[in-house]
This record gives C-alpha cells, structure tokens and sequence, in this order.
C-alpha cells in the first residue's frame, strides 16, 4: 500500500530554542487562556501543549485521509522547467496538494479538527476564510462528518470568489460575509467604515464570537496554532519518502504559515537534529500585501484583531493592519505561526515578498506549461521558484508546495487572461 | 506564594500555618506585568504594586520575615534584565536557595551562562523553568546542569485548567531528565491530581493558585486543609534540600 503518515510531526520539540508561549493579553482581567476551553476542540488544546515529537494519527482522522486523496504526488515539473529555458540546468518538483478533494492542503487539518469538534459533542463547527480554499474545505468536512458549518468569509472575497461560495453553501455551510452585523466586533467595524473588504483577524474574531454564543459549537483553526501546523506534516513527510533526491531549495507561500511548515517541518526538523538536509535552504514566500516574515515585526500581538484570542510572539504587521484585497486572499493576515516566526528569527528560513502582477504572471506560465492552474496564493510560490531557479547553479533541486489548485479562482486570472489576449502583457517578460 | 499577600503580617502568619505541610515555599515577586500567571494569581501581583510592594525592594523584605522552611524566589527576568547581578546577591542575601526566572529560556536563551554563572557567584543554586512545550534538547540541558530542580509547568498559565494530558507530559519530562529532581505545578488543586503527577514521575508538586484562592477570600483555614490533604495524599522522597 502507498505510504500514509502514522504520526504528525511536532517540531516544537526539536527547536532549537524554547518557542515563547503564547500569553494573556495584560489589558484584560477575564483570560483568554482559559476561554480556550470554550473555542477549542479540546483536542486541539492537548496537541498544542505536549511534548511528544510524533503525535498519533487517529485511525478515524487515516481513513478519511485516503478518501480524501491522501498521498498526494509528488510531480517533476519538466515542461515548467523548459518554459524556464533551465530544463537539464536545474530541476524542479512540486507537491500537489491541489490534488485533495477540496483542492487544497487545508483538508489536512479541517478533518481532524472537525472530528475532535465532533467528539467533543460539538454540532456545528465555525471558522473564517478569505478566498474561501479553508472554508471549503471546512464545509466538506464538516459534511463528511455529519456536523454543520459556519464561515464568516472576509467581504471582499465573498463578493469576488463566488464559486468557492456557491461550494461552501452547496455542501450545506452557512457562509456570513465578514464584517457582519452577527457580532459586536463586526458591527463596529462596520460602523467605522461600512465597506469595510474585511480581514482574516477580524473574521477570526467574529468567528470566536459566535463559538462563545453557544456551547454547541466549536471553532476549527485554518493556521498559525502549533497543533493545527503539526495536522499539516503529512506533507513533509510524504515528500520525504517520494522525492528522489536532496532539494536545494524548498519553497512554499505563506499565510498564517502552515502548508509552509506542514510542508517543510519534517526536512528542517532532520537538519535540527543533524540527520540531514544541511544545504537545503528554505524559502517562504509571501504577499507584498501582506509581508510580515519580511517587514513585519518579531514581537507579541494578537491572534486575532479583537483580541478575543491569546497573544502569540510572531512576525506582524500589527493586528489592525488591513491588507489591500488580493486574489491570493488565503495570505492576507496580519502575522505568522509562532514557530515559523521563530525560524525565520533565528535564520532557518528565508523570506520573499511578491507582488501581485507578478504574481500571476508566473501562475499563467506554469499553467500553460504543466496544465494546472494553481491557486493564486500558491503562485507565490512559483513566482519564487521561478527566480531561484534563474540563479541557482547547475544541477540545482528545487521542491515547491503547489498548495491548492485555482479552478475556482478565475476572477483572478480574467484581466490577466484578458491583458494576454489583447496583447498588452506578455507571460515570458520576467 | 506572592510575597507580602495580603499584607507583610498575614503573609508571615500564613507561611508559619501551612509550614508542616510543606516542604519548601516559592515566593514569587510582585510585579506590575505577571505574564505567566492567570486571573488568581494576578490579583494578587496587583494588589501587591498597588501597596507599594515590588521589585527589589519587595526582595528585602524577606530580610524581615521568618521563614521557617527553605525557599526559592520567583520573579519575571525581564523585570530585572538590567540588575541581575544585584537581584541574585539580594536574594542570596535574604536566604534563598535559588532563582527560578519562568521567562528565561523563552525570552532570553542566550542569557542562561550569564546567569547560571552570576548564580554561582552568590553561591545560588540554579533552577530551571520549561513548559509543556518545549525542545528536548533542552530538557536534557537542563538536566545536564545540575540544577537544584527543573520545574515544569503543566499549563498555559497558573491556576487555568485546560484538557491537557498533563500526565503524559511530565513522563516525557521524566525520561528526558534522568533522576533530576522534577517539581510539577499550574492548576493542581486536588489531592488525587497530585498523587497521580507524583506516581507518573513528578518528584514535587507547587500548588499556588489554589491555595490563594482560599486567601484571597479570607479562608486561611481552607488554605491550610488543602495543603494539609495534598501534603498527606503524596509521599515526597528525597526532596533537594534534603527536608519534607
Ligand atoms: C491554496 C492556499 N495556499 C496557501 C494558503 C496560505 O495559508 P497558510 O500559510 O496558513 O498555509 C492558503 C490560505 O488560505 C491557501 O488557500
């Protein structure tokens, strides 16, 4: 039988320094700590705080794992590598994790998050989602399961990613537009500005908000949280078994940070303890929008806007900042997961920032030339791809998460597609 | 034990009441910013500052107060970043046994020589804080360090419950530790959650929170009945300072 993960990978244990626990915000006398209870699968909370380096996957959570497309292959990119012009100069490979049933690697950990809801005696699990990829595949999940869904999708995605939401509601989601005027923090924010596009901190917010109005429902994390990342390296580990050789480089997008670390964690977490991978560098790469591993600032902030969440020692660009809406709305948020931050802090891994023409530009190259149209958060990545590979030296490895596919993501693509037709643009103008 | 809660008087009065059931106190220094701390234990910071009591000035009070069981000293690293060397002399002055800085390892890793050596200097031992997550590479350094105890804590703050396999934890711990002596704390507050953290390899356990519950709210004699049942409930074996 084809290779499946028995465990998830806890990189925490193999830091090399203590990451920095997350903290009560010291403005408030009520703990938000101890309201996790509340929000949380509470499995959730036990994976988040343990000291085991492998954590059990449960044989419940394998099973829908296969069902879902589980493994999912690891894929040469040789008609990218020629449209490069660096075909027999350098190779390239890329994960697929658009190859799951919900299209992304969100599906990772939405099952088993639903599942510990589930457990918990939960009946509707609520999360956010800005172009709707964990939304969905919350949605699905959660009908998979048998538990209803709720997403607050940030405003500005909710009006421009139609499909995914048609989707989300198809599989029986209610899906709320986020700012709302279901919840206190959303009618404020509407109150400030009443086209306000929405971020993913403020629809957490909300969110959590709406969990706390009911003990029958439960928030499912898309990112950031250790636990949900660790949910994340079954494709690390898979691609440890599937690559044929060493990468150089291995490169992923980031939002809150996890198809990165779920990604990279295994392969780092060999470097840390000395078992290998001692050239490869890793590579995040992020939105211009929304750059905090680049520009942002290493220090506590909230989780969430409203604060209704603890504070987490991470890059970020503050928990207000309101990113300027972007396709690749899955990397509009504010900060980074705590153990990212901190690799990033002590040098393991690299940042790069992109723009979004540029962006997508890349994305149409790769499209045109492996037939996949990637999500336009994950052609952050191949835009990062296709610069390192332009200098990388020969016989260079490069592996890259293609985090989702774009099928449903053609508002981004049509003015590009557009702009190509009529000539104005060209792909091949890098 | 926030040091001078309530007042300097009752404080002294409450220690010589739980003495037969303890073996040593930890005495934390009140502080403006109780990171680590949850809603209990926090009030009793604030209270503190509010009458004047913190910093190093707090420290010598303890110069006024008896104690007639051993202890140790916690304050937040971050508070005395700048007077280390002075706060271990004080506090070696007033008698304590060591200086356990929760934030040491998370905020400040690279200044763990500085202060194992500013300890021995005063002729401090050392003690060490990690939590439930936390690198094993660590746990191992720590223990290579021979300190006076290596204090896990369980939880995410002090005195807050959450469903953490808690037991789980401190074997790991255990295993990654050796025979250093490991002391256990953070939200235990009954007898039969003591004993079961003793019998999975915890060879003390602090219990902060639930005891200051019952001072905050003038209930002393609880206090003591609490540390009385934990004290009867465990079998404490070889304690560091060699005292039960
Ligand atoms: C396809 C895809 N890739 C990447 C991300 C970025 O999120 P993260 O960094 O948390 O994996 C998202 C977020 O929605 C996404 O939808």
């Amino acid at each position: 039988m084809t290779y499946l993960p028995s465990y998830w990978y806890n990189i925490v244990a193999d830091l090399p320094v203590p990451l920095p626990p997350l903290l009560d915000p010291p403005e408030y006398e009520s703990s938000r700590i101890a309201q996790l209870t509340k929000i949380l699968p509470s499995r959730i909370i036990d994976e988040e705080y343990t000291l085991n380096r492998l954590i059990r996957i449960p044989e419940e959570v394998r099973a829908v794992y296969r069902k879902i497309g589980r493994p999912t292959p690891l894929i040469r990119a040789e008609g990218f590598e020629k449209a490069l012009g660096v075909h027999r100069v350098v190779t390239i490979y890329y994960k697929y994790e658009g190859a799951l049933l919900a299209g992304s690697h969100k599906l990772n950990t939405a099952v088993p998050q639903v599942y510990y809801a589930k457990t918990d005696g939960a009946s509707e699990v609520v999360t956010e989602t800005g172009a709707g990829q964990w939304g969905l595949a919350v949605s699905m999940a959660a009908a998979m399961l048998g538990v209803k869904a709720a997403i607050f999708m940030t405003r500005s995605s909710y009006l421009s990613k139609v499909s995914r939401r048609i989707a989300m509601e198809a599989l029986g989601a209610k899906v709320i537009p986020s700012p709302s005027r279901r919840t206190k923090t959303g009618k404020n924010a509407l109150y400030r500005n009443a086209h306000h596009p929405g971020t993913l901190g403020l629809a957490i917010t909300e969110a959590v908000e709406y969990v706390l109005a009911s003990p029958y429902r439960r928030y499912v994390a898309g990112s950031v949280l250790e636990s949900v990342i660790t949910h994340q390296t079954v494709i690390g580990q898979e691609v440890l078994h599937q690559m044929p050789e060493e990468p150089d480089y291995m490169v992923a997008c980031v939002g809150g940070g996890s198809n990165m670390a779920g990604f990279t964690y295994p392969a780092i977490g060999m470097k840390l303890r000395g078992e290998g991978f001692e050239k490869t560098k890793f590579i995040a790469a992020e939105s211009a929008a929304a750059p905090r591993l680049s520009r942002g600032e290493y220090r506590y902030d909230g989780l969430d806007t409203g604060l209704v969440l603890p504070l987490a020692k991470m890059y970020t660009l503050g928990r207000e900042y309101v990113p300027p809406p972007i396709h690749a709305a899955g990397l509009r948020y504010h900060g980074a997961s705590s153990s990212l931050s901190l690799l990033r802090k002590l040098g393991y891994i690299k940042a790069v920032a992109y723009e979004q023409e540029e962006v997508l530009r890349a994305a149409i190259l790769f499209a045109r030339s492996e037939g996949i149209i990637p999500a336009p958060e994950s052609a952050h990545a191949i835009k990062a791809v296709i610069d390192i590979s332009h200098k990388a030296p020969k016989g260079s490895v490069i592996i890259f998460n293609l985090s989702g596919h774009g099928l449903l993501d053609t508002d981004a693509y049509e003015s590009i597609c557009n702009e190509l037709v009529t000539g104005e643009i060209s792909v091949f103008n890098d | 034990m926030t040091l001078g809660y309530p007042d300097v008087s009752k404080f002294s009065e409450i220690l010589e009441n739980l003495a037969p059931y303890v073996g040593f106190y930890e005495i934390g220094i009140p502080t403006r910013n109780p990171k680590y701390d949850g809603p209990t234990i926090r009030t009793t910071h604030y209270h503190m500052v509010r009458s004047g009591i913190t910093g190093l000035e707090a420290l010598k009070l303890l110069d006024k107060i008896e104690i007639i069981k051993p202890f140790t000293i916690m304050a937040y690293l971050s508070e005395f970043i700048a007077q280390l060397r002075l706060f271990l002399e004080e506090a070696a002055a007033v008698g304590a046994l060591c200086v356990l800085f929760p934030d040491l390892a998370f905020e400040y890793p690279e200044m763990i020589d500085k202060y194992i050596e500013e300890s021995e200097r005063v002729g401090l031992r050392t003690c060490f804080f990690a939590s439930s997550r936390f690198p094993h590479q660590w746990l191992r350094l720590y223990a290579a360090l021979n300190p006076l105890y290596i204090y896990l804590g369980l939880q995410p703050a002090t005195g807050i419950k959450l469903p953490i396999f808690v037991e789980k934890n401190v074997r790991i711990a255990r295993l990654l530790i050796g025979d250093r002596y490991l002391v256990v704390g953070f939200a235990i507050r009954t007898p039969e959650v003591a004993l079961s953290l003793i019998k999975n390899g915890a060879d003390a356990i602090v219990i902060g929170s639930a005891i200051i519950e019952r001072i905050i709210n003038n209930d002393v004699k609880g206090a003591v009945e609490l540390a009385h049942k934990i004290h009867a409930s465990i079998n404490i074996k070889n304690h560091p300072t060699g005292c039960r």
